[in-house]
C-alpha cells in the first residue's frame, strides 16, 4: 500500500516542539491530512469518534513517554479494538534499549523511529511500513 | 582515584556523547565539550535551563547499587534562540511559548540516548518526564552533599551547559 498523501493522520507527543518538527516532516514527505493531540489520552477519544464518524485514522505517529497515556498503553488499546486494530502504528523513541523494542514489537507496532532522527529516516520508516 | 569517581565520570561520558549527537542530527551543530569543572554555589550558568531526576540500579563490578542524580541542561537566552530556530527549522529572533518545551525535549532525548548506553555498562535507568526553569540568574539547588559536574559545550551558535549529579548506594 504505497503512501497517499490524503491518508488520515494524527500526530501525538507531549512536546509542542517533536509534533511540530514531525508534522513539518511529514508535510515535506506529502501527507496533507494531518491532526495533532498532546497526550495518548488526548488522541484516544479523537481515535474512536474518527471510527466512530466512519473516517477512521489511516495512520497513527505517537511519542512513547508521555504523562498521562504512554504510546505503548495507546498501541495497546488500539490492538485490542475492533475496527482499528490494524491500524498503522508508527512508534517515536528516545529510548533504543533492546528490552523497549521487544515491548513495542510484541504490542504489535508498524514500525519505530528512535530520536534523534532526520527526515530522511523518518521517511524511510514509513516507507516500510507502506512499500 | 577512588571508585566512587570512576563510576561517577563513567555515568557522565554517555550524557555529552548523547547531547553531541542530538545537536548533530537534529540541528547540524557540533559541539566541543570544554573540560568539566566542579560547579559552586547554585546560580545556574543559563536563562533557560530543562532538568530531569534520574533514578536507578546498578549491577556490575562494582556490585549492586542504586543511584539517583539529576541532568540539568541550561541555555544562554541566545544559545537556547538559535537551538530552537535550528532543530524547528524556522527564525525564533525571542522566546515565545511555541519554544518553550524545545529545551525539554533536547533533554528528554538526550536522556533516552544515555540511557541506552549506560544500560550497556551496568545502569539501569527509569525514564521521567523533564521540565523547566527560565528567567536570569535562577538557582537550581541539587542536594546537600552532592558534587555537581558541569561541562561548557561549545560550539558555532554559542556555549551551552550541561550539568550532572551521580550519587549511589547499597541496596
Amino acid at each position: 500500500m504505497p503512501i497517499n498523501p490524503n491518508m488520515k493522520t494524527i500526530v501525538i507527543d507531549d512536546m509542542m516542539t517533536m509534533r511540530k518538527i514531525i508534522t513539518k516532516m511529514l508535510k515535506t514527505i506529502g501527507f496533507t491530512n494531518l491532526s495533532e493531540a498532546d497526550d495518548g489520552a488526548t488522541a484516544w477519544p479523537m481515535i474512536q469518534q474518527a471510527q466512530e464518524s466512519g473516517e477512521p485514522y489511516e495512520f497513527i505517529v505517537s511519542d512513547w513517554n508521555m504523562p498521562k497515556m504512554s504510546g505503548l498503553d495507546l498501541l495497546i488499546k488500539i490492538r485490542e479494538t475492533e475496527g482499528i486494530k490494524d491500524t498503522p502504528f508508527l512508534m517515536v523513541t528516545a529510548e533504543a534499549e533492546q528490552s523497549n523494542v521487544v515491548k513495542v514489537v510484541q504490542a504489535g507496532v508498524s514500525n519505530f523511529v528512535v530520536k534523534p532522527f532526520k527526515p530522511d529516516t523518518l521517511k524511510e520508516k514509513i516507507a516500510k511500513i507502506f512499500p | 582515584m577512588n571508585d566512587f569517581n570512576k563510576r561517577y565520570l563513567e555515568f557522565c561520558k554517555p550524557f555529552i556523547d548523547a547531547i553531541k549527537e542530538v545537536y548533530s542530527t537534529m540541528m547540524s551543530v557540533e559541539l566541543k565539550p570544554e573540560k568539566p569543572m566542579i560547579k559552586e554555589g547554585k546560580t545556574s550558568y543559563g536563562d533557560y535551563s530543562s532538568i530531569m531526576g534520574i533514578n536507578g540500579s546498578y549491577e556490575g563490578p562494582a556490585g549492586n547499587k542504586k543511584f539517583k542524580g539529576s541532568l540539568v541542561l541550561s541555555w544562554p537566552e541566545g544559545v537556547y534562540l538559535k537551538s530552537a530556530s535550528a532543530m524547528l527549522m524556522e527564525d525564533f529572533p525571542e522566546f515565545t511559548d511555541e519554544i518553550a518545551d524545545v529545551g525539554m525535549e533536547v533533554c528528554n532525548i538526550t536522556m533516552g540516548n544515555a540511557k541506552k548506553m549506560l544500560s550497556e555498562l551496568g545502569y539501569l535507568i527509569e525514564m521521567s518526564i523533564p521540565t523547566s526553569i527560565s528567567g536570569k540568574g535562577h538557582e537550581i539547588k541539587a542536594q546537600d552533599g552532592v558534587v555537581t559536574i558541569t561541562t561548557p559545550l561549545v560550539s558555532e551558535i554559542g556555549t551551552f551547559y550541561i550539568e550532572l549529579t551521580y550519587e549511589d548506594y547499597e541496596e
